[in-house]
């Protein structure tokens, strides 16, 4: 039978070139749209998971209470009345008990590295401009090990901040909006203290603007100084072995300490509900692309059995059962569901190919990857060749078993010629 | 016996109307039997009923010693394949096949068509037709698709031929062409055959004429 839809196929060229083209435009399609949504969401993800820690611990920012201040100031006094009480936030925030979560990470075998950090924000003066940045203070070889940064070094090494003695590695971007280079000085100053100069030692790109023009990393010790919180530490940047992970030990962390403990995902989870919103559009548009296709193959052998009717009446009376005339139909359309899939997702491979090498949000000041960032993964071949082959057969089913389901007596006696 | 009708009744539609009438007879192997009658007699419908494509109301066929009735649907499949071939009023040809591809097809459901090829081509030799085996169908004329039709109803050497108006459609020199070919199968190979037509001229060519009128036999 397969021999005799092969010999069908071949002999109604113009209906199987549009059958054809529309599984082939549906998997080429698919391959297309699938690996530029996926393949900016695989370099959102990597930028995310990769630029910065997989679990943070940070400390709580404490708001007072009426009553929170009662014990310090009255600790005998049985009723306490307040003219003007208590309120605000806390002054200093951190991790109270860092020693303690450096121990808890040390033993941990989920965990891969961890960076202790001072964050402050701060005001940065060069010449006559200033701006407000994020002063991130490390060690330097710690901080390596959670996060990429050694490998986006622009200018310098990461390391170089690592022996202290108030010296500075800058977002480029951030460098270009004050004018400043390599080896020149800056003004840090929290907006309390007096500026204290930092030398320019190096810069860095990762790719996301908020950070590139937005962020200076420097040796914990000197943050500490600028913060007035020596000793304090108010982050721990923490990377696990397996970033799937990360989201349940840090919950499971986050019940056993009065820091807030959050996840990447947690962290950046307004970009994931992005994704799932852009996961949508992406099958409600697979959704009409394998409809189209297979109305398309459906429309075209409905047709077919309608005109072959006296072949059938003939193969039953040569004893090919029902089940062989519904191979017959259904075979056409694995046919050309096989080789429609596999063209148009080999057309959609090279379409993507060319894709990737097109310019996109790059630039002196821009982000992102400079070109456009295309996934090639293997899930999405193989999900392009079900598609194809899935809307194929299934199109062809109900034809084919229409024509299974035909006697040759009610073609005979219908005078089918 | 090689075809035993035994009381075939066959009612169609609603309100049924009765096109057969206690259909009784048997035919020898080897007998080459004609169908006649009046349009509208029953000849076609009983044709179809003694060649398993249609089933009776009533009553029961044997072929060989074999009752229809009692068949499961994939040995009647099997036997339809190896034991009857069919000759239709048009030829049905599969138009995307060459003659000999086409006189083939039955043999492809056992995959036995490299062995049944030689005897495929000897049979369109044997009709005349050995420049035309490798055209397809729109390349023949109306005589020559008929001998093919003939040659694929005969490529698995069936026991039974089945005929349906085969002369129907052809000019009285194809006609005379393909009565010698069903007498000659008759002669040489033992095959039973059984021919409806309304063309008395060949019905006497048969051996013996069945006469159906208001879907009884009239005479044996």
């Amino acid at each position: 039978m397969l021999y005799l839809a092969y010999r069908h196929l071949i002999s109604r060229k113009k209906q199987t070139l549009f059958t054809f083209l529309g599984v082939f435009f549906a998997a080429c399609a698919y391959v297309v749209i699938a690996g530029f949504f996926l393949g900016f969401q695989d370099y959102l993800v990597d930028q995310l998971i990769n630029n910065d820690a997989h679990i943070r611990v940070s400390a709580r920012e404490e708001i007072i209470n009426e009553r929170d201040l009662d014990r310090n100031f009255f600790s005998e006094a049985k009723h306490i009345f307040w003219t003007v009480p208590p309120g605000g936030r806390k002054d200093e925030t951190k991790i109270e008990n860092p020693q303690g979560w450096y121990s808890r990470l040390e033993k941990d075998p989920r965990v891969l590295a961890y960076s202790p950090q001072m964050t402050a924000q701060v005001i940065i003066t060069r010449a006559n401009t200033s701006t407000t940045a994020r002063l991130i203070g490390s060690d330097a070889l710690k901080q390596q090990r959670v996060t990429n940064i050694k490998n986006q070094m622009k200018e310098g090494h990461f390391s170089d901040i690592a022996v202290g003695g108030n010296r500075v590695i800058v977002g480029d971007e951030l460098l270009a909006k004050i004018g400043a280079r390599v080896s020149e000085t800056l003004l840090i100053s929290n907006g309390k203290n007096t500026p204290t100069p930092f030398k320019i030692v190096g810069s860095f790109h990762i790719g996301i603007r908020s950070l590139d023009q937005g962020v200076l990393f420097a040796a914990l010790q000197d943050v500490q100084k600028i913060a007035q919180a020596t000793s304090q530490v108010n982050e721990i940047a923490i990377r696990v072995t397996d970033v799937e992970n990360a989201r349940s030990i840090a919950e499971s962390w986050a019940k056993i300490s009065p820091e807030q403990v959050q996840s990447w995902d947690i962290i950046n989870s307004n970009v994931l509900n992005v994704f799932n919103i852009q996961n949508a559009t992406r099958y409600l548009v697979t959704f009409v692309i394998v409809l189209v296709a297979g109305f398309g193959v459906y429309n075209i052998l409905n047709m077919i059995v309608i005109q072959k009717r006296k072949d059938i009446a003939i193969l039953r009376s040569m004893g090919f059962d029902q089940n062989e005339v519904i191979f017959l139909f259904l075979s056409q359309g694995i046919i050309l569901g096989l080789i429609g899939g596999l063209t148009g997702v080999f057309t959609g491979y090279w379409i993507c190919r060319y894709l990737e090498t097109i310019s996109f949000g790059g630039g002196p000041l821009g982000s992102g990857a400079g070109h456009m960032t295309i996934s090639f993964s293997q899930h999405i071949y193989f999900y392009g060749m079900l598609i194809a082959l899935i809307s194929s057969t299934a199109a062809s089913f109900l034809p084919a078993r229409a024509a299974g389901k035909l006697t040759p007596i009610e073609i005979i006696r219908s005078g089918a010629e | 016996m090689s075809i035993v009708a035994h009381n075939i009744e066959k009612l169609f539609g609603d309100p049924p109307t009765h096109v057969l009438k206690g259909i009784n007879f048997e035919i020898q192997t080897g007998e080459f039997v004609s169908l006649t009658g009046r349009s509208g007699s029953g000849k076609s419908t009983l044709l179809y009923i003694l060649s398993s494509l249609d089933k009776p109301t009533r009553g029961d066929v044997s072929l060989s010693g074999l009752s229809l009735d009692q068949m499961s649907e994939t040995d009647l499949h099997l036997f339809r394949n190896q034991k009857i071939g069919f000759v239709f009023q048009f030829h049905f040809l599969l138009p995307e096949l060459s003659a000999l591809e086409n006189v083939l097809m039955p043999a492809r459901k056992l995959k036995q068509e490299n062995e049944k090829r030689p005897y495929a081509i000897d049979l369109l030799k044997q009709f005349g037709l050995q420049d035309r085996i490798n055209n397809l169908p729109h390349q023949l004329s109306g005589g020559e698709m008929q001998r093919v039709a003939i040659a694929r109803a005969l490529v698995m050497s069936p026991e039974f031929i089945f005929a349906d108006e085969p002369t129907g459609n052809l000019d009285s020199a194809n006609g005379e062409l393909v009565m010698r070919i069903f007498h000659d199968i008759n002669v040489k190979n033992k095959t039973t055959i059984v021919m409806v037509t309304h063309d008395q001229e060949f019905a006497k060519n048969a051996s013996r004429q069945i006469h159906l009128a208001d879907g009884k036999v009239v005479s044996v």
